[in-house]
């Protein structure tokens, strides 16, 4: 903020937000763009950090002091943490996680290059005219433009700061989000709310390693003959996990008296026919 | 955001909290809560069941004091019905838990109808007709759709839920966290079909998205289930990133995110319209995947054929009814402006849902992976009301997805009645003489079939008729043309499978069906509806009719 606040003299001309929105937006896609290129998984996970930096920088300067702090915290904090930690439990030099076939390689490409053409195409117009940077000297939006986006300050004939962005009760951080978010959107919160628990609920049944009743059964002899179905879609599960000397492993937390999900997988590869584990 | 605007810093808010607006949901919620703690008490269910019911039934006699008598007398007999239900079946966490979802679904039922009463303005008129109305801000509309469309959802899972009873059981995957998903996606549902603004619809459809996503995984053995569910999971996610980005930029060229506010801004010219088309043609593409329109129906067949069949009902019923109501509200209060694009892009995209749809059920040899294709199908005749841009249009709409609803159940029902005593899915063949070995069973599959072919005088029928009509009367020929074509391409299926399971002798080794009381019930009631909707339409039509009016 007080950084903001000194060059409270350079944005009433608008250029520090023109200066510090190109430094942002720039970082910002190129490490976007090296998340996606970078060959060794962990440099792109490091350079997720520094485009989750640059949009704090860009939060900045669009005068949400609040949400550029916590962007740091969680995102390039806490999710980065655990995206790292994902990456590190696969194993760092699994090239495959990066295979993609041509085809989807080419569709992709001229989706996105699509998607950013007309993106580009969107936003030169309006958002880049002088009008939309604020200011006293900013002119007013024509047609087709948008007005003043950012570092707003409402200034009176005196120079003096009287509103907009730098008016301490509004908009300026936590309890402008505050007031937002348990007034007009109390019941979106409440819904977030809803949504954490099922997440929690989901994230409990997926990590539980073995199931209360293995309904693999007792009975595989009636699995027989339901392969009637076609066998375009099954398969690949039980292909796409290689059968390593590792996963047997999990076969310690399932000693003895039930088959553990270690010894299914073996068998499946084993009889690729065989549609279901047990 | 008056409340906002007058807010001195030094004051606490409280927020002005319009509990009646969304009472439905309380009841789900609440008992999905209540069933969680039920659950880990591992056999003494009444530790945490007689407190809840307690407070419920204290909470009950507050309200009735208070003034509202319906809501105060659903939460008394929740109260007393979740400790009774517990007393009836001691240490049977499962079946207490089906019944107490199950009375939380018709309490649910019943506030829908007191809201209708009393809260929801009846217009005096005499057309019965609902004046919308906003509540909570505007993050919430209570019209027509709101009111539609939780009949719908909260019937499908009242009836989901003893038909799946006996067949989680089989398969022992009856999880303790199997009923309170259940709610919660419904509510997540119901709150989708009322939410009035962009940050609500996003939450609500991730809430039911979630919850969906690990139910279609519940069967951790069963490998389908689990590509199911994974594949569920990617492309839900995939999907939900484009819709939030469509939204992202709809905010960005109208500066709100209420629906109201985007309609009006994007029928100005001051709003950068290139911007707020891509934000129309991303949330189209991410609200095509959750209702399974064809360019993005692709997860569809592998995940109604992995999940358990049960779930895979409720998904075929429920999700497409949410899923609608969205559509509806979305593109008739926000995007009025942009109509000249999206009428014809969605009339395109109905046409190839019917036309492929119906293509790829024909060529299908296993009996859910077919009715997953119909239920593509159906996708696209319901977008035929959606394109219509009336009040006709509308009510056909909410309609249509109601008779949809209770044939795809009746279907479901029926195939988890054939499930029961196989791990795997039913393929076609297996069928052949199912009406000598039992009659019950294939009527009811074959009327399920009939009403989703649309053949009087089922519920389908009803449905069909009234949205080609609305189709006609907007000018929408040619699309009305190629929902006919595809309908017959359908019937002529449907019924040839109805005369393999009548005329033909059965194979060895053909699947029984088995029965329970929980089944029977659930596809008696959805049978009894498919022809109750199909014979007396009325009573449901006028109530669709009178749901036309829309928050502006």
């Amino acid at each position: 903020m007080t950084v903001l606040a000194l060059a409270a003299e350079a944005v009433a001309s608008g250029t520090s937000e023109v200066v510090l929105f190109w430094v942002f937006a720039v970082l910002a896609l190129g490490a976007a763009i090296a998340v996606i290129t970078m060959r060794n998984i962990v440099h792109g996970a490091l350079m997720l950090v520094v485009n989750f930096l640059a949009i704090a920088g860009l939060y900045l300067t669009l005068e949400s002091s609040f949400l550029s702090i916590i962007q740091v915290l969680v995102y390039a904090g806490a999710i980065m943490v655990l995206f790292l930690f994902v990456i590190m439990l696969l194993g760092v030099d699994n090239d495959d996680l990066l295979a993609a076939d041509v085809r989807g390689r080419v569709g992709a490409v001229l989706g996105g290059a699509l998607l950013a053409g007309a993106l580009t195409f969107a936003f030169l117009g309006p958002y880049t005219g002088p009008a939309s940077v604020c200011g006293p000297d900013a002119p007013a939006a024509g047609f087709g433009e948008v007005d003043c986006v950012g570092l707003g300050a409402v200034v009176d004939e005196d120079g003096e700061v009287i509103g907009g962005a730098y008016d301490e009760d509004d908009a300026s951080g936590v309890a402008f989000l505050g007031r937002a978010m348990f007034t007009r959107y109390t019941y979106p919160f409440e819904l977030a709310a809803l949504l954490l628990t099922v997440a929690t609920i989901g994230a409990v049944i997926l990590a539980r390693r073995r199931d209360l009743a293995p309904e693999d059964l007792d009975d595989a002899d009636e699995l027989g003959p339901d392969a009637d179905g076609d066998g375009e879609t099954r398969a690949e599960v039980g292909a796409a996990r290689p059968v390593e000397p590792g996963m047997t492993g999990e076969a310690g937390d399932a000693p003895g008296d039930e088959p553990s999900e270690a010894d299914g997988v073996v068998d499946v590869v084993a009889e690729p026919d065989d549609e279901r584990e047990g | 955001m008056t409340v906002l605007a007058q807010a001195d810093p030094n004051v606490v808010l409280i927020p002005d909290v319009a509990w009646s607006s969304f009472a439905p949901e309380l009841a789900p919620t609440f008992m999905a809560l209540v069933l969680l703690l039920v659950a880990i008490t591992r056999g003494r269910e009444q530790i945490v069941a007689a407190p809840a019911g307690l407070a419920s039934v204290a909470g009950g006699v507050w309200l009735v004091t208070q003034g509202p008598v319906v809501p105060g007398a659903v939460a008394i007999a929740l109260g007393v019905g979740l400790p009774a239900a517990v007393f009836a079946f001691p240490r049977r966490t499962s079946l207490v838990q089906a019944w107490g979802a199950g009375m939380a679904l018709v309490g649910a039922l019943v506030l829908t109808g007191w809201q209708y009463v009393t809260v929801l303005d009846v217009a005096g008129d005499g057309s019965g007709r609902i004046v919308p109305q906003e509540a909570l801000a505007g993050a919430l509309a209570n019209d027509g759709i709101a009111f539609f469309t939780r009949i719908t959802v909260y019937l499908t899972a009242l009836i989901v839920i003893p038909l799946g009873y006996g067949y989680l059981q089989d398969r022992r995957i009856n999880r303790a966290e199997v009923e309170p998903l259940l709610l919660l996606s419904v509510v997540g549902m119901v709150a989708i079909a009322t939410a009035n603004d962009l940050i609500t619809i996003f939450v609500a459809l991730e809430v039911f998205s979630l919850a969906l996503y690990v139910l279609c995984g519940l069967a951790r053995r069963d490998r389908r289930s689990q590509e199911s569910s994974l594949k569920y999971f990617v492309m839900g996610a995939v999907a939900s990133a484009i819709l939030l980005y469509g939204m992202a930029l709809l905010y960005v060229a109208t500066g709100s995110v209420a629906l109201g506010d985007i309609g009006t801004a994007l029928t100005l010219v001051s709003t950068p319209r290139i911007v707020a088309v891509l934000g129309l043609v991303l949330v189209t593409v991410g609200i095509g995947f959750k209702i399974a329109l064809v360019p993005f129906h692709l997860w569809t067949p592998d995940v109604y054929q992995g999940a358990p069949t049960n779930i895979t009902a409720f998904m075929a019923a429920a999700t497409k009814a949410a899923g609608f109501a969205v559509v509806l509200r979305l593109y008739l209060v926000a995007f009025p402006g942009l109509q000249s694009l999206w009428v014809p892009m969605l009339a395109v995209l109905a046409a190839i849902t019917m036309l492929y749809g119906a293509y790829l059920a024909l060529v299908q040899r296993d009996l859910k992976r077919m009715l997953a294709y119909s239920s593509i199908t159906h996708a696209g005749y319901a977008t035929i009301g959606v394109v219509s841009v009336s009040d006709a249009g509308l009510s056909a709409t909410l309609w249509y997805l109601l008779t949809y609803a209770v044939g795809t159940l009746g279907a479901f029902g029926c195939i988890l009645a054939l499930e029961r005593t196989r791990k795997g899915e039913v393929g076609l063949l297996e069928l052949r003489g199912l009406g000598r070995t039992s009659p019950a069973i294939a009527g009811m599959l074959s009327l399920s079939l009939l009403s989703l072919a649309g053949l009087p005088p089922t519920a389908g029928f009803a449905g069909k008729l009234v949205v080609f009509q609305a189709g006609l009367e907007a000018g929408l020929t040619w699309l009305v043309v190629i929902g006919v074509l595809s309908s017959v391409v359908a019937a002529f299926f449907y019924l040839r499978l109805a005369g393999q399971m009548f005329l033909e002798e059965p194979d060895e080794g053909a699947p029984v069906p088995v029965q329970s009381t929980g089944l029977s019930a659930g596809i008696a009631v959805s049978a009894t509806l498919v022809i109750f909707l199909g014979v007396q339409p009325q009573l449901f039509l006028q109530l669709a009719d009178s749901a036309v009016a829309l928050v502006p």
